[in-house]
């Protein structure tokens, strides 16, 4: 009986309105046509993964921009900054200055752009053999396949969510379904050529609607309503990152420097896809420091607008209240209270180009790590496993079949699963499993002329040992150790936290490939590349 | 004028956590006024380099592009 309540006050929250799906269906149609339209330069695999590598730098921008600033970013953001406050930005702070200094420095980015390699394996067995690559490129597909999992079911949610749609499931499902067909065809279809020109399409309204949103957020609510919410609801720690009483901590600060900093925008696969897209290593460079503020707004923007719903549900809305908050509070309260917000805050025809506009960032973040997933799968694991050479033909049919198999996964796994309250966390976690490894493999390879294969095989086993830090595994293995050694199971889980043994997992994975290398060095060594002048070293 | 203002009203706040308040939103703000510049640049440049990379792109098409698949 409550959640019909509950279901009927957030259907009449929103002003949707039919002028405002028109601009939704318009949007759509147009990024299916485009599509389509590029199909007709799709004739080879570095058009159709790496858009001929002919990407200058603004577009690159605007790319990386349309892929990092996914609607799963927006709503795992706004959810940590409606449970977070203002602590939350600290995350969007580490983002933009990790990319300002991979901008200034070309750490990792630059020297693997002028390996000219199409995915992160593909230069894995450039340094450390075929056997690295094909176990680098399965931990890879499989964490990001899992890693993307909740994507479809969450970005579905902002959907129901600022459209007013009914939230008992059905809806729900039809927008998957709806969405996850679209995005299918216009990838299957164009590769990175179609990402590409969606992104700039997407960066356009997203940066139109970002800037509007926020404007009226600040005007409507006041900062002077937010700062009052959030000290009366949320005291020190909606504010101190670092206070070891609130939801972040000093371990949690700590390891995302490591995870929402470095390995966002150096290691991560779609983001380091672009930078192998780019025209040049220069070219790389100059992305990366003028993405440095993107990688900063799209953390903080969606955080403020969820301060924003935060202030609106408990002091301008009170009535509300109960219905984000408290034990009463409707199931993923935190990610349904920032689309709500938005639905009562935005006028009919602006609210209609946000949702395209939000539509179009979950659209092209699919289409990405789509493409990225399945072309990993294509040509670090299938084609190095074949005795035989695969032709192109045959890769991107490949390359297609993969897209279609894993966009069904996340359709299941999207329905089946039930996230958490903190998706941010699952996401680090499941993303773990794979960058813990791949930022010593990447970083060792290209700077240390030590690194052998042995070494890179015990990172990249160990780095998946990143996976003990999710929920249930965590506190699985904490009560049984507890048990065994008859330990106050309470205080270890507290203290052995999800960021704890991510930072554990980076440390061991580290000496595992520096004991490895040592220990069992390659007979022959490995050209690095310089990263300043681009070139291979001599040995 | 905008940005003034709201900083006027951080300025005026004496309460606990004001610092931790006013550097928080100087980020935001500072954030949000780069973005919307760069944004402006970004989607004037970035149609002309789209423009630019379909050039080549179909010029790709009629060569058979010599690095096409590593390995």
């Amino acid at each position: 009986m409550h959640f019909l309540i509950a279901n009927l006050q957030i259907h009449e929250l929103t002003h949707f309105s039919i002028l405002d799906w028109i601009i939704v269906a318009i949007y759509l149609s147009i990024s299916l046509i485009i599509g389509i339209y590029v199909t007709r330069y799709t004739t080879n695999m570095a058009a159709y993964i790496g858009a001929g590598r002919s990407v200058g730098p603004w577009l690159g921008v605007a790319t990386m921009t349309g892929t990092e600033m996914g609607l799963i970013t927006v709503m795992y953001m706004a959810q940590s900054g409606f449970t977070g406050g203002f602590a939350a930005f600290h995350m969007a702070l580490i983002a933009g200055g990790a990319t300002l200094f991979v901008g200034l420095t070309g750490f990792i980015v630059k020297p693997l752009r002028a390996h000219r390699v199409l995915t992160i394996p593909e230069y894995y067995e450039k340094r450390f053999g075929r056997k690295v690559r094909i176990v680098g490129g399965i931990i890879l597909s499989v964490a990001g396949i899992l890693n993307m999992g909740l994507f479809l079911q969450v970005g579905a949610k902002f959907i129901v969510g600022a459209t007013g749609l009914p939230i008992d499931g059905s809806a729900l499902i039809v927008v998957m379904t709806v969405l996850l067909i679209l995005v299918l065809v216009y990838t299957v279809l164009g590769g990175m050529i179609s990402v590409i020109i969606t992104d700039y399409i997407q960066f356009v309204v997203l940066s139109f609607g970002v800037i509007v949103t926020s404007v009226l957020a600040i005007y409507t609510i006041g900062l002077d309503s937010m700062y009052e919410a959030v000290k009366t609801g949320m005291g020190r720690e909606g504010f101190d990152p670092t206070d070891p009483n609130g939801p972040f901590g000093p371990a949690y600060v700590t390891y995302q420097i490591i995870a929402a900093g470095l390995i966002g925008c150096a290691v991560w696969p779609t983001a380091v896809s672009r930078a192998l897209a780019m025209e040049s290593p220069e070219a790389v460079k100059k992305q990366y420091i003028l993405s440095s503020v993107s990688f900063t707004i799209r953390f903080l923007i969606p955080m403020f607008w969820g301060i924003a719903a935060y202030t609106f549900v408990t002091r301008i809305h009170p009535e509300q209240t109960s219905l984000f908050l408290g034990d009463n509070a409707i199931a993923d309260a935190g990610l349904y209270a920032m689309p709500a917000f938005l639905g009562q805050l935005l006028p009919i025809g602006i609210l209609g180009i946000i949702t395209a506009a939000m539509i179009a960032a979950f659209m092209s973040t699919h289409d990405s790590y789509l493409l990225c997933w399945s072309s990993v799968i294509t040509q670090d694991v299938v084609a190095p496993l074949r005795q035989a050479p695969m032709s192109t033909a045959a890769r991107i049919k490949l390359t297609r079949i993969c897209i279609v198999l894993i966009g069904i996964f996340i359709w299941a796994w999207g329905l089946f699963y039930n996230g958490s309250d903190r998706i941010w966390d699952y996401m680090i976690i499941t993303g773990a499993i794979y960058f813990t490894g791949a930022l010593v493999l990447l970083a060792g390879g290209l700077y240390w002329k030590q690194a052998s294969r042995v070494g890179a095989m015990l990172g990249l086993i160990f780095g998946a040992s990143a996976i003990l830090g999710l929920e249930p595994i965590r506190i699985s293995l904490v009560n049984l150790s507890c048990f065994l050694l008859n330990a106050d199971a309470p205080y270890w889980l507290n203290a052995i936290t999800s960021s704890v043994v991510g930072l554990i997992s980076i440390a061991l994975t580290l000496i595992a490939f520096i004991t490895g290398s040592l220990i069992w060095p390659d007979a022959q060594q490995t050209q690095l590349t310089d990263p300043v002048n681009n070139m291979p070293e001599s040995q | 004028m905008l940005t003034h203002s709201l900083m006027a009203d951080i300025a005026e706040k004496q309460v606990q956590y004001s610092h931790w308040f006013t550097f928080w939103i100087s980020i935001l703000l500072i954030a949000l006024a780069i973005f919307t510049i760069m944004a402006c640049i970004v989607t004037v440049k970035g149609w002309f380099e789209m423009k630019t990379m379909f050039v080549r792109l179909s010029q790709l098409n009629g060569d058979d592009e010599s690095d096409d698949i590593a390995s």
